[in-house]
């Protein structure tokens, strides 16, 4: 099958393609209808001009390219056959420098140009097929669906392997440092391992150690343009990094990755101790892991890779007490910082209303709704007031 | 994708095995403090329903079918108010593009609202069937996420709905039917997998505290249909006071709750 940088290639000529091309515009109206697209023209802007140094010319004249960030906790990105890549934010807030970004955005443009969609799909349809005839053998218990499912989430490692190959050069083409090629494998490794999902570009990887190395090997082959004197744009990726992190913590801490909203709200903190969501988001990370013990369990379960049971459950319950206590500093903390910060009035009163001192959590929680502006959980806090006033 | 196949047959397992044994397990799960709090829920407003139809084809390659999508959408949309009023439900009808004008980000509101209870969703439903008893005993919370939503839209309350439907390919009906026979031939009882067939998830949320208050999963072969009504007749009528519903003895108030969730 040609690239799409060859000039033969038959690019949505075949009913597959084609098909895969409907199903891939159909899950960008999905995305967008469901406002999950991140509205920011500033890092839109900042990610398209990234990305317009890195496809190349010839391909684009047959795809039109689209680059999205999405509101999307999960360290992940992902292309799509139609010419649509997106990038969560849950990755974006990890990255250090720009060169990061455009090494996965490389990634993920080597997908779409080399057509990896339809040749997975293709290869599917021989995996599926062979399943199916191993289901009949085995009387219709539907056993042998389940190694054939982890073949549909994402592409083969010889896809992964060629992208990974491809991006560097791309890399070099634009002009990036390729010295800094290995942090990003570094960083991904950082991740725990369930913090990206199936489907993810990282899920059917090669190891990362041996993504590592085959960089070395290509950089050291001598082919590629290393960049060593270009800048890696950290200064002007820490700005949109700092727009990005308080979005990715909310929205880690909405599906009850309380865990990981602590981990990614302390580094924040390691960067601007001064940042007074990061203190927040932290407080709030611990004091629902201390109402929420199950879903705290379940989490750290699904990170470690541990056994989910009664046991953990009752181990985050009796911590509710010092999870608190946690809470309570990461929300004083920030009373040193700016004494109106409201939400962190906001935080102390739901703490003491969840140690039982009514009197402490009123008073906090009164405090929080005259400091605060544009208030959406005003009915929540006067409910909790009103059953604190309740005889 | 095949993971929701695999879960279709699971669901539809699961009714057949337990009702079929008359064992007295529910799907249903209740907050305990359903009966007091159904004097401030009033004001419902129905989410747009999650619609997910797929025709299981023979590849692996399982294909949504938004045409079905659109018509099992619409038939809930225009269902589930008239369902509600009859249990005594003041409805208020959800419009994205009203819900717009008066907050910012209503979209992506919506969605973390819905991916909050899909998260709760996956606590209440740890074990699938539960005694009647228990089912009354669910503290789970989606937390304040959906106030400013409730404010903007004048709601007590969120009524979710999710409903996965599937039909087979021929090719794959085929297939069964072969595995079916030679299963026959075997064991002497043959079965062939529904051509069709679908699941429901409902749930009550209120909107003030983000408490599950009711919510109920359902599903069924042969018939690639939501079944909207089959749902909701577990849901407690308004203004009855405790109807459809056990009175809970006081003593199970010292009784560890099956999830304690209080945001």
């Amino acid at each position: 099958m040609q690239p799409l940088t060859d000039s033969q290639h038959d690019y949505a000529q075949s009913d597959d393609e084609q098909r895969l091309i409907q199903r891939a515009n159909a899950d960008d109206e999905e995305l967008a209808r469901k406002g999950l697209v991140f509205k920011d023209d500033e890092i839109d802007n900042y990610v398209q001009r990234v990305a317009a140094r890195l496809v190349p010319v010839v391909a684009a004249r047959a795809v039109s390219f689209r680059f999205r960030v999405i509101r999307d906790p999960t360290v992940n990105a992902f292309a799509l056959p139609n010419g649509s890549i997106y990038i969560t934010v849950g990755l974006m807030a990890r990255f250090e420098t720009e060169t990061q970004l455009a090494h996965v955005l490389s990634h993920e443009i080597v997908h779409v140009v080399q057509r990896h969609a339809v040749a997975q799909l293709r290869n599917r349809k021989a995996t599926m097929i062979t399943a199916h005839v191993a289901d009949l053998v085995l009387l219709g218990t539907s056993i042998a669906y389940l190694p054939a499912l982890g073949s549909l989430a994402s592409y083969s490692q010889g896809a992964e392997s060629e992208a990974d190959r491809m991006a560097l050069d791309y890399l070099s083409r634009a002009g990036y440092p390729l010295a800094g090629t290995e942090r990003t494998f570094q960083i991904i490794q950082e991740v725990k391992s369930r913090d990206s999902v199936a489907g993810s570009v990282w899920a059917s990887h090669p190891g990362n150690a041996a993504r590592i190395q085959a960089t070395r090997e290509a950089i050291a082959e001598g082919k590629l343009e290393l960049n060593p004197q270009a800048p890696d744009g950290a200064k002007e990726y820490e700005a949109v990094r700092k727009r990005l992190i308080i979005t990715t913590l909310q929205v880690k801490l909405n599906v009850r990755q309380y865990e990981l909203t602590v981990a990614s709200a302390e580094q924040a903190i390691v960067r601007n101790a001064n940042d007074p969501w990061s203190h927040y988001y932290r407080g709030e990370a611990y004091r629902l892991m201390a109402d929420d013990p199950t879903g705290a369990a379940r989490e750290h379960a699904w990170i470690h890779e541990t056994r989910y049971n009664t046991e953990l459950v009752e181990s985050y319950r009796k911590r509710k007490s010092s999870l608190l206590d946690e809470a309570a500093a990461s929300y004083r903390q920030i009373l040193t910082i700016d004494r109106n910060f409201a939400v962190a009035h906001r935080g102390l009163g739901l703490v003491a209303y969840a140690r039982g001192e009514g009197a402490a959590a009123r008073e906090a929680l009164n405090r929080y709704l005259l400091l605060g502006r544009g208030i959406d959980d005003r009915r929540y806090i006067q409910d909790i007031i009103g059953r604190i006033e309740k005889p | 994708m095949n993971n929701f196949h695999l879960q279709h047959r699971l669901w539809i397992g699961l009714f057949l095995v337990l009702f079929g044994a008359g064992c007295a397990q529910t799907p249903v799960r209740m907050d305990p403090d359903f009966a007091s709090a159904k004097q401030t829920v009033k004001k419902v407003v129905v989410l747009t329903p999650d619609v997910l139809y797929q025709l299981i084809v023979l590849t692996g390659e399982n294909e949504r079918q938004p045409e079905k999508e659109k018509s099992a959408r619409a038939d809930l949309e225009k269902k589930l108010p008239k369902l509600l009023e009859a249990r005594g439900y003041e409805v208020r009808r959800f419009d994205l593009e009203v819900a717009k004008t008066k907050l910012k980000d209503a979209d992506f509101t919506v969605e973390q609202v819905k991916s909050a209870y899909r998260a709760a969703s996956s606590q209440l439903y740890e074990r699938a069937m539960v005694s009647e008893e228990d089912s009354q005993q669910f503290r789970v919370s989606i937390g304040p996420v959906g106030g400013a939503l409730a404010e903007a839209l004048d709601a007590d309350a969120f009524l979710f709905t999710r409903f996965d439907g599937f039909e087979r390919s021929s090719g794959l009906i085929a297939k069964d039917i072969a595995a079916g026979v030679l299963v026959g031939v075997l064991t002497g009882v043959a079965h062939v997998p529904a051509p069709n067939g679908g699941s429901m998830e409902m749930a009550l949320v209120n909107a003030v505290n983000g408490n599950v208050l009711w919510a109920n999963r359902g599903g069924w072969a042969n018939r690639g249909e939501p079944n909207a009504q089959f749902m909701l007749e577990k849901l407690p009528r308004q203004g009855m006071p405790s109807a459809g519903k056990k009175e809970v003895p006081k003593d199970t108030e010292t009784k560890k709750p099956e999830e304690v969730v209080n945001r």
